[in-house]
């Protein structure tokens, strides 16, 4: 029987206490890859899985603290004992959040800082930079800034970036969710043929793992569960046909809010991208879902519906009950809600319910109303005690308590930005119900088609800018054939 | 200055090494400092304006003087009269506005500062940070120091990328907050938390930014190569050889005061 190339033991760890809550992430963890074996790791938000994968490159304990037990073994090299700069030849990790990862100012040096660190000759560096370049399809990248590129080219930045070092183990955190079908297939076929022993640890399962994984785990209260893509992820809910219909909508028809008619927006700068809608028109009660492939020019689409950019032509109107009328970018701030990727960046309050309440207060509730009010989005978002401090919640927590203060806004249309990211299915559907029961529409951001195929009413399928095609459900299952054409 | 300071290009000013406009610099500096008339300072500054000119083009000219302006008017406006000797050259009824040695003060320091401004603008808008970085390293300084300043150049304009965001987002849940560029005048206690949440973000970075730097292999006990390079041999000779002359020239009103 051959050694396995990752070989995880009994593993326990706890982070360091805070706030006298000291639970373990990791609880006897036990599982192993052979070489060129792909694994799945799946779980929901906050299982412990980017603390896992960090694990296994030797980055925690050592920069968070908490104590860890059992053994990681990766070939020869006995994890928990060795430095990550020393394993940097054994086993690489690919960042959920790319922009935590990228820190050098070129695309070229980005992938050159490692090889500079094994001391390889610089003949030597400059090739394997040009060749991982252009397998993911980077070439000519040599000196952009990679703080300019979509989130989908950051992502196979960072990956040529471990396929330029050459480890035999590959570790990708969440590294599928911002790539569209395509790319999540190239890099996939790319980490088979190359015989590179994967573990990818997601919230969700993707039908593109299921023949290509050798071994499917589900990570759930600290404990790895072995299981089989199929039957056993349908039993722990992650599969999404396993959760039944989509999320319940409120009744009534659904009453049209937001139009927007002849927009054009150009970024600045010579031979810039630019977005182009001839019409658009969006309902209260209805979830329209807007996909296409990294740098369509979605996220651009829903800055300009809620009036964080504003268009060179064109103008977006509401109809705020007394009929149509065109609305400025300050008055769609007002009317049209948009959660950003990042829930971070929307809360910054001692407790929860300081963010609750703050909304509230901008629309004059009394304090008895508002506290009726907050009791009811703790209860509907499943939130924890209004007095704990959001920045001591886990990121599942954070990005329910993010959509509970735009639920508590009531603004007529809510743009969710890949909300989808970094959540279960079960998480997602949840959310999406309970922003849905206030009446109001939902715009959803995603990459995730099948998702988008479940839950939406419509599904508007961008390209290059425009919005390339339109899907009502009798449509959707043209889609796959729309965006191979597209690909 | 930060990660978009440098203007790609393949002017002489690109082309020339460095390390040897690094120790330029320093006769650079000095020479405004000099007790040399003040044609030669003036002259000295026309020509850096038309190398940069030349070489970044005209508009780029405007970047440091649009920058130091205000220091400049009020250098303009507080150095007369505080030098009243010599001949009146302005008055206004019975006071007067500017003498003769006011007009050199004024003129000796607006050249200075001006001279300056440029010789580093020229310098730093035409080196690459990892160029930078190797020129450094080349003159000793240790690598760690070197990364410090790299990062330094990528996250303080990040900081500012976070900071629009944040403001972004608190626009929406607010919907009270003004427009970007509005003229309405918030206090400061009411940006209290988007820099909360800006210093939330550059905290929570901190520990993230040691694990990538590690994953990377910094700390590594093996001697570290270098990706790009820079000049070796004659063509390194030759621009060191123009900054000894270039030096020489600056110094020469000072040593040969009879050649002026």
């Amino acid at each position: 029987m051959t050694n396995p190339d990752l070989l995880v033991r009994d593993l326990t760890f706890r982070y360091p206490p805070v706030a006298e809550q000291c639970y373990p992430v990791l609880e006897g963890a036990s599982f192993s890859l052979a070489p060129g074996d792909i694994g799945a790791m799946i779980g929901p938000a906050d299982a412990g899985k980017t603390t896992l994968a960090r694990i296994l490159v030797g980055l925690v304990p050592r920069f968070t603290g908490g104590s860890v037990s059992g053994t990681i073994r990766c070939r020869d090299a006995e994890i928990l004992h060795s430095p990550p700069y020393d394993l940097l030849e054994k086993i690489g990790l690919v960042f959920q959040d790319s922009d935590e990862q990228i820190f050098t100012t070129r695309c070229d040096t980005e992938i050159a800082f490692a090889l500079e660190s094994l001391g390889l000759p610089r003949e030597d560096i400059a090739i394997r930079i040009s060749r991982t370049l252009a397998q993911f399809d980077l070439s000519g990248f040599h000196g952009r800034n990679p703080t300019t590129l979509s989130g989908g080219e950051k992502k196979r930045l960072l990956v040529a970036c471990i396929a330029a070092i050459d480890p035999p183990v590959w570790i990708l955190d969440e590294s599928l969710e911002e790539l569209d079908r395509s790319w999540k297939l190239r890099i996939l076929e790319y980490i088979r043929s190359t015989g590179k022993t994967a573990l990818f640890l997601d919230s969700r399962w993707t039908p593109l793992l299921a023949k290509r994984c050798a071994k499917v785990w589900v990570l759930s209260k600290g404990r790895v569960v072995d299981t089989i893509a199929g039957a056993g992820l349908r039993e722990e809910g992650i599969l999404l046909r396993s959760l039944g219909a989509g999320p319940r909508r409120p009744r009534g028809e659904p009453e049209r809010f937001l139009q927007a008619d002849g927009l054009f927006f150009r970024f600045p700068g010579p031979g810039t991208f630019s977005v182009s809608v001839e019409k658009l028109e969006l309902s209260k009660g209805e979830l329209c879902s807007l996909i296409g492939r990294n740098g369509s020019g979605k996220s651009t689409l829903g800055r300009i519906l809620c009036g964080l950019l504003v268009p060179h032509r064109g103008l977006v109107s509401v109809n705020m009950g007394t009929g149509s009328h065109a609305a400025r970018a300050e008055e769609l701030n007002r009317t049209v809600g948009y959660l950003f990727q990042n829930p971070d960046h929307q809360i910054y309050l001692p407790t929860v319910r300081d963010e609750l309440a703050l909304g509230l207060k901008h629309a004059g509730a009394t304090f008895a109303e508002a506290d009726r009010l907050i009791s009811d989005a703790v209860r509907l978002f499943s939130l924890p005690d209004p007095s704990t401090p959001p920045a001591l919640m886990s990121y599942g927590a954070r990005r329910r308590l993010q959509a509970a203060t735009f639920f508590l806004l009531e603004r007529g249309i809510l743009i969710l930005d890949e909300i989808d990211s970094g959540l279960s299915y079960g998480e997602i559907l949840a959310l999406l119900e309970a922003l849905l029961s206030g009446g109001r529409g939902i715009v959803m951001i995603t990459h995730d088609v099948e998702l988008a195929r479940r839950v939406s009413d419509r599904i508007l399928l961008m390209d290059a800018g425009r919005i390339s095609a339109e899907f009502r459900p009798s449509g959707f299952g043209r889609i796959e054939t729309a965006l191979a054409c597209g690909e | 200055m930060g990660v978009d300071f440098f203007k790609p290009g393949d002017s002489v000013l690109h082309r020339y090494d460095p390390r040897a406009k690094l120790l330029l610099l320093a006769p650079l500096f000095v020479f405004f400092f000099l007790p040399i008339p003040l044609w030669v300072s003036a002259l000295y500054v026309v020509s850096l304006a038309a190398l940069i000119a030349a070489a970044l083009g005209i508009p780029e000219l405007a970047i440091p003087l649009r920058a130091i302006a205000p220091v400049l008017a009020l250098i303009l406006l507080l150095t007369p009269p505080f030098h009243r000797g010599g001949r009146i050259i302005l008055r206004v009824f019975s006071l007067s506005i500017l003498t003769q040695e006011g007009f050199r003060e004024t003129a000796v320091i607006l050249i200075r500062f001006t001279g300056i401004s440029l010789s580093f603008f020229a310098v730093f808008r035409s080196i690459e940070l990892d160029d930078l970085v190797l020129a450094l390293r080349w003159f000793g300084v240790p690598y760690s120091l070197c990364l410090a300043v790299i990062i330094a150049f990528r996250y303080i304009p990040s900081l500012g990328v976070t900071y629009r965001n944040v403001i972004d987002a608190h626009r929406l849940r607010e919907g009270s907050l003004p427009v970007r560029g509005s003229r309405r005048r918030r206090s400061l206690a009411s940006y209290l938390p988007v820099l909360t949440s800006v210093l939330i973000q550059a905290v929570k970075g901190i520990p993230v930014l040691a694990m990538v730097l590690e994953s990377r292999g910094f700390g590594r006990s093996n001697r570290r190569s270098s990706y790009a390079e820079l000049k070796k041999g004659w063509a390194l000779a030759v621009d060191f050889l123009v900054c000894i002359g270039v030096t020489a020239l600056l110094l020469a009103p000072v040593f040969f005061p009879w050649l002026l």
